[in-house]
C-alpha cells in the first residue's frame, strides 16, 4: 500500500505540469482559437533562460524566476503578434503548421543556444522530504502540486467572475462575442497569449529540477498536456487540472506495476486522446470563426516525364560529380523527397494533418529488416514486402481520421507518432535490438552491386528510380477520379457525401497509400546504411518532415523535389556543418521557414513560380467571365419566356 | 411513380423537436415545394432525407426503396441528390471536375488502378454543363465565378449524375429576379427530365410559379399541404406568414 502511495507521490510532479501546460494551452486556444504545439516547446525554453540566469549569471533564484517569467510572457506576446495574429482567418492546417513552426524554431534554437545535451537544473526546494502518513513526499512535488492547484482556483475565478473573463469566453464562442463587451479581439488574445504563456513557463521552471533539461523531450510534453487540456473539453479548468493529474499519476504507478509493457507509460496519454476523441468526434469546441483563405493549391500535373526526366538525368549527374559526402546527402535527400510525397497524399489532397509520417516509415524500416533476415526476402522485394506491412499501421491510425478532423486528427496523429517511437522503436522484442537493426546484405541486383555504403552514387541512382516511381504514380493519382475525389473531400466532406463519395474510403485509402509511400522511404533508409537506429525516426522527424513538405508546397509534387534539399542530411545541412561547424541550424531555418511560408506563401515554394502563371489565367478568367456574363445579359429573354409557361 | 417518400419524419436536436412528424411525397417530373418562416424546419427536413441529420422517427423511400438506414453517400449513390444553401462547392476544383466527381461511380479499389493507369472521367458532365448552361465556364474554379453562377454550379452537380430527386435548399437566396426567373425556368426543364424535385425556398413567388404541390411548414409541424394553388390561399398559411389571420393574401 505505502509503496503504491510513493508512486502516486513521485505522480504529482509530472501531474502538476501536466495539469499547468494543460491550463496554458486552454487559456490560449479560448482567447485566439490557436491550438499552440509549441506550447511545451515555450515551457522549455523559458525553462532554459531561468537555468541559465539563475546557474551561469548567479542571480538570486527569485530575480531569476521573475526575468524567465517576463520572457514568457514575452514569447507568447511575440507568438501571437507576429505568427498567429497574421494567420488568424487562416485554414486549420495553416494555424497548425505556424504553431508547428514555432515548436520546431524554438527546440533548435534552444539546442544551440543552451546545448544539445540534457542539463540538471538546481533544486528549487529543500532536499529533505517531508513525512507524511509514512510516505515520504518531496518538496518539489508538494510545490508543483501546490502552484498548480492554486494557479486552476485563481484562472477559474478570473474566467467566471471578471469582465475580462467574460470577453474571452464570448470570444470562444464566436469572433464578434467579444465585441459585445467592448474588448477589442486581438487584445484579448494577445493577453491570453500572455498568460498561457506564463503558465507554461511556471511548469517548465518547476520541473526542470525533476525531469531534468532537454530540448526535445521536454518540448514533447505537449503530448500529455493536450491529453490533459482534450480531458477538460478545453472548456472546464478543474478537469484540465484532475485530467493532467491522473495522467501524471497514472503514468507513475503503470510505471511500477506494468514495466512489462515498454513505453505504455509515454503512451497512456495518446490512447486517452483517442479514446476522448473518437467518442466525442470532435473534443475541441468549435469556434464561430471565419476562414478566408483557402488550402494550399493543389495544381494538376503537366508533362510529369519530361519533368521527371530532366530532374533525373541532373540528379545522376550530380549524385556521380559530387565528392562522396555530397553524394550521399544528396542520397538522403531523395529518401526525404519519397518521405514528402507520402505528406502530400496525405495531408496535401486529403487534408488530414498526419504528424507521424516518419514513424511509418519507421515501421517499413523494420519491417524491410525483418523480412530480410528472417524470410530471407532480397533487395528490392524486401523493402515493397516491408512497405506493405506498414499499410495496416496506417490504416489504424486513419480509423480515428474518420471520426475526428482538423486539430485534432493532428492531435490524434503526434500522439500516434509518440506511441510509435516509444513502444515499438525502442522496444527490443519489436525491433530485435542492435542485431536486428541490421540487414543482412547491402542492396544489389543481377550481380551490380548497390550497396548504400560502399556505393553512395550507385545506391543515389536507387533510390532517384524509386522516387522517380512514386512521382510518376502520385501524378497519375492527382489526374484520375480517385485524385479529384481526394480533394474534394479535402474541400468539403459533407458535399463530397452528398455527391455520393465515400468519404471514409477516400481517407482510408489516402492513409493506406501515403504510409506505404512512407514504408518505401523507411526501406530505402535501412538499405542506405546498411541498418538502422530508433533515432531516425522520432516524431520531431516527422513534424520537420512535415515543416519540409509545407515549405515545398505541401499539395504539389514539385513541392516534395523542393522540400527536400533542406532535410536533415541533406545536402544544405551537410554545408552547413561544412561551413559553419553547425547543422542545427537547419533545424531552426526550417523551424523560421515554416512560419515565413505559411504566412507569406502558403501555397509553399513550388506555387510561387505558378502563381504568376496563375495571376494572369485568372485575368483572362475574368475577362473571360466579363464576355460570358454579357452574352447571358443578351440571352436572357428566351428562358424567362420558357419559365413561365405552366 | 413516387421517386421520393418520406415519411412522418421527425427530427430533434436535444429537447426542441425541429421538425414534427412531417411528411412529403414526390413524384418524378414534379417540383414539390417546402416552404415555411424561419427556423420551422425545413433545412432540417432535407438533412434528414439525406441522411446528414438523424431522424428519430419516420422513413425515407427512394424510387420504392428504404433508404432510412443508409449513409449519406450511398443515398446520394442511389439516386438522391441535393443542394446546399451554403453552396459547398469544391473550391480547388474546376466547375467541369465539381461535376466529374459527382458523377464518377466509386469502386474498392479503383485507387490502385488509378496509381498505373488513371482513369480519366468519361464525357457525361456535357449534358449537365448545356443543362444549366455552365459549358462556358467549365474550366473556371468555382471562386472565380459570380455568386450567382456559383449557384448554378451547386445545381449542376447534384443533377449531373442523372438522379431521381434533387433536393434544393434555398437556389434562388442571393439571386436576383432575372436570375431567379432563369432558375426556375432550368428546374422545369430538370423536372421535364423526369427528376423528381422538392424545393426550399424563401422566394414563395418562385414557389408558387413553379411548384405542382407544395408543403408549408412552421415550428416543424404541416399547416397546410396539397396542390400549390390551395396551398397559397389557405388560411393557416397566411397566419403563418403575417403572424395574424389576414384578409390581404401573400
Amino acid at each position: 500500500m505505502s509503496q503504491l502511495l510513493i508512486y502516486v507521490v513521485l505522480g504529482l510532479g509530472p501531474g502538476a505540469v501536466n495539469a499547468l501546460l494543460g491550463l496554458g494551452l486552454v487559456t490560449i486556444y479560448k482567447g485566439s482559437g490557436v491550438l499552440n504545439f509549441g506550447h511545451a516547446a515555450v515551457a522549455m525554453y523559458v525553462a532554459f533562460v531561468f537555468r541559465s540566469l539563475r546557474q551561469s549569471f548567479d542571480w538570486p533564484t527569485p530575480l531569476a524566476f521573475a526575468a524567465a517569467l517576463f520572457v514568457a510572457a514575452l514569447m507568447g506576446l511575440l507568438i501571437h503578434l507576429l505568427v498567429m495574429h497574421p494567420l488568424r482567418h487562416a485554414p486549420v492546417l495553416a494555424r497548425v503548421t505556424g504553431s508547428l513552426g514555432v515548436l520546431l524554431t524554438l527546440a533548435s534554437a534552444a539546442y544551440w543556444q543552451f546545448g544539445s545535451g540534457t542539463f540538471t537544473v538546481n533544486p528549487l526546494t529543500p532536499t529533505e522530504p517531508l513525512r507524511i502518513v509514512g510516505v515520504n513526499v518531496g518538496w518539489d512535488r508538494i510545490l508543483l502540486f501546490v502552484v498548480a492547484l492554486s494557479l486552476t482556483a485563481v484562472l477559474y475565478v478570473v474566467y467566471q467572475r471578471t469582465l475580462f473573463g467574460l470577453a474571452t469566453r464570448g470570444a470562444a464562442e464566436t469572433e464578434k462575442g467579444a465585441a459585445v463587451t467592448g474588448y477589442s479581439q486581438a487584445r484579448l488574445a494577445a493577453i491570453n497569449w500572455m498568460i498561457g504563456s506564463v503558465l507554461a513557463g511556471v511548469g517548465g521552471i518547476l520541473i526542470s529540477p525533476i525531469a531534468r533539461l532537454n530540448a526535445f523531450q521536454l518540448s514533447l510534453l505537449i503530448a500529455p498536456a493536450l491529453a490533459a487540456a482534450l480531458l477538460g473539453r478545453f472548456e472546464n479548468l478543474w478537469l484540465v487540472f484532475a485530467g493532467g493529474m491522473v495522467l501524471g499519476i497514472g503514468e507513475s504507478v503503470i510505471g511500477k506495476y506494468l514495466n512489462g509493457i515498454q513505453g505504455l507509460t509515454a503512451t497512456l496519454p495518446f490512447l486517452l486522446i483517442v479514446l476522448v476523441l473518437v467518442r466525442k468526434g470532435s473534443a475541441l469546441p468549435e469556434r464561430g470563426e471565419l476562414v478566408y483563405s483557402d488550402m494550399p493549391l493543389a495544381p494538376a500535373v503537366h508533362r510529369t516525364s519530361l519533368k521527371l526526366a530532366v530532374f533525373s538525368a541532373v540528379s545522376v549527374a550530380l549524385l556521380f560529380l559530387l565528392p562522396t559526402s555530397y553524394a550521399a546527402a544528396y542520397t538522403i535527400a531523395l529518401i526525404g523527397g519519397v518521405v514528402i510525397l507520402s505528406l502530400v497524399v496525405i495531408v496535401g489532397w486529403v487534408g488530414q494533418i498526419s504528424l507521424c509520417q516518419v514513424g511509418f516509415a519507421g515501421v517499413g524500416a523494420y519491417a524491410t529488416i525483418r523480412v530480410a533476415n528472417h524470410l530471407g526476402v532480397g533487395f528490392p522485394f524486401s523493402i515493397v514486402l516491408g512497405a506493405l506491412v506498414t499499410i495496416p499501421v496506417g490504416l489504424l491510425v486513419g480509423i480515428p481520421a474518420l471520426r475526428v478532423r482538423g486539430v485534432n486528427l493532428a492531435v490524434v496523429t503526434l500522439g500516434a507518432g509518440l506511441a510509435l517511437e516509444r513502444m515499438v522503436f525502442n522496444n527490443p522484442s519489436f525491433t530485435g535490438g542492435e542485431q536486428g537493426s541490421a540487414l543482412p546484405h547491402g542492396a544489389g541486383l543481377f550481380g551490380i552491386d548497390l550497396d548504400g555504403r560502399t556505393q553512395p552514387a550507385r545506391y543515389g541512382v536507387v533510390v532517384l528510380i524509386a522516387l522517380c516511381l512514386c512521382i510518376a504514380a502520385m501524378g497519375n493519382l492527382r489526374s484520375s477520379v480517385t485524385g479529384r475525389r481526394m480533394l474534394a473531400v479535402r474541400s468539403d466532406e459533407t458535399a463530397a457525401a452528398a455527391s455520393g463519395i465515400d468519404v471514409r474510403r477516400v481517407k482510408l485509402q489516402a492513409f493506406g497509400l501515403s504510409s506505404f509511400i512512407a514504408g518505401i522511404a523507411g526501406g530505402l533508409m535501412a538499405y542506405r546504411a546498411g541498418r538502422v537506429s530508433e533515432q531516425s525516426f522520432v516524431v520531431f522527424q516527422s513534424i520537420n518532415f512535415f515543416a519540409l513538405a509545407y515549405i515545398g508546397g505541401i499539395a504539389t509534387i514539385g513541392g516534395a523535389i523542393a522540400g527536400t534539399f533542406l532535410a536533415p542530411g541533406a545536402p544544405f545541412s551537410l554545408w552547413l556543418r561544412n561551413t559553419i561547424g553547425n547543422d542545427q541550424l537547419s533545424g531552426t531555418l526550417s523551424g523560421v521557414g515554416l512560419i515565413v511560408t505559411v504566412i507569406t506563401q502558403p501555397n509553399g515554394i513550388a506555387n510561387v513560380v505558378r502563381s504568376e502563371r496563375e495571376k494572369r489565367r485568372l485575368k483572362a478568367a475574368r475577362a473571360d467571365i466579363a464576355r460570358t456574363a454579357a452574352t447571358v445579359e443578351s440571352d436572357r429573354v428566351e428562358p424567362t419566356v420558357q419559365g413561365t409557361r405552366t | 411513380m413516387t421517386a421520393l417518400v418520406g415519411d412522418q419524419i421527425t427530427v430533434t436536436y436535444g429537447r426542441n423537436v425541429a421538425v414534427d412528424r412531417v411528411s412529403v411525397e414526390v413524384k418524378a417530373g414534379e417540383i414539390v415545394g417546402l416552404i415555411g418562416p424561419n427556423g420551422a424546419g425545413k433545412t432540417s427536413m432535407i438533412d434528414a432525407i439525406t441522411g446528414f441529420t438523424p431522424m428519430s422517427t419516420g422513413s425515407v423511400w427512394l424510387d420504392g426503396v428504404d433508404v432510412t438506414a443508409s449513409a449519406p453517400h450511398r443515398r446520394a449513390a442511389a439516386g438522391l441528390r441535393r443542394t446546399f444553401q451554403q453552396l459547398r462547392l469544391f473550391d480547388d476544383l474546376t466547375v467541369r471536375e465539381n461535376l466529374i466527381v459527382a458523377a464518377e461511380d466509386d469502386t474498392r479499389f479503383g485507387v490502385l488502378r488509378d496509381l498505373v493507369r488513371p482513369r480519366r472521367a468519361r464525357i457525361v458532365t456535357d449534358r449537365a454543363l448545356e443543362l444549366t448552361g455552365l459549358l462556358d465556364v467549365a474550366d473556371e474554379l468555382p471562386r472565380d465565378l459570380p455568386s450567382g453562377t456559383r449557384r448554378v454550379v451547386g445545381v449542376a452537380r447534384a443533377i449531373v449524375a442523372e438522379p431521381s430527386v434533387l433536393l434544393l435548399d434555398e437556389p434562388a437566396a442571393g439571386l436576383d429576379t432575372h436570375e431567379t426567373t432563369d432558375l426556375g425556368a432550368m428546374l422545369r426543364r430538370i423536372a421535364d427530365d423526369g427528376v423528381g424535385l422538392l424545393l426550399i425556398e424563401h422566394d414563395t413567388d418562385l414557389v408558387f410559379r413553379i411548384c405542382e404541390q407544395v408543403v408549408a411548414i412552421d415550428f416543424g409541424v404541416v399547416i397546410a399541404s396539397g396542390p400549390a394553388e390551395t396551398v397559397r390561399t389557405s388560411d393557416a398559411l397566411i397566419a403563418a406568414y403575417l403572424g395574424v389571420p389576414d384578409d390581404e393574401g401573400l
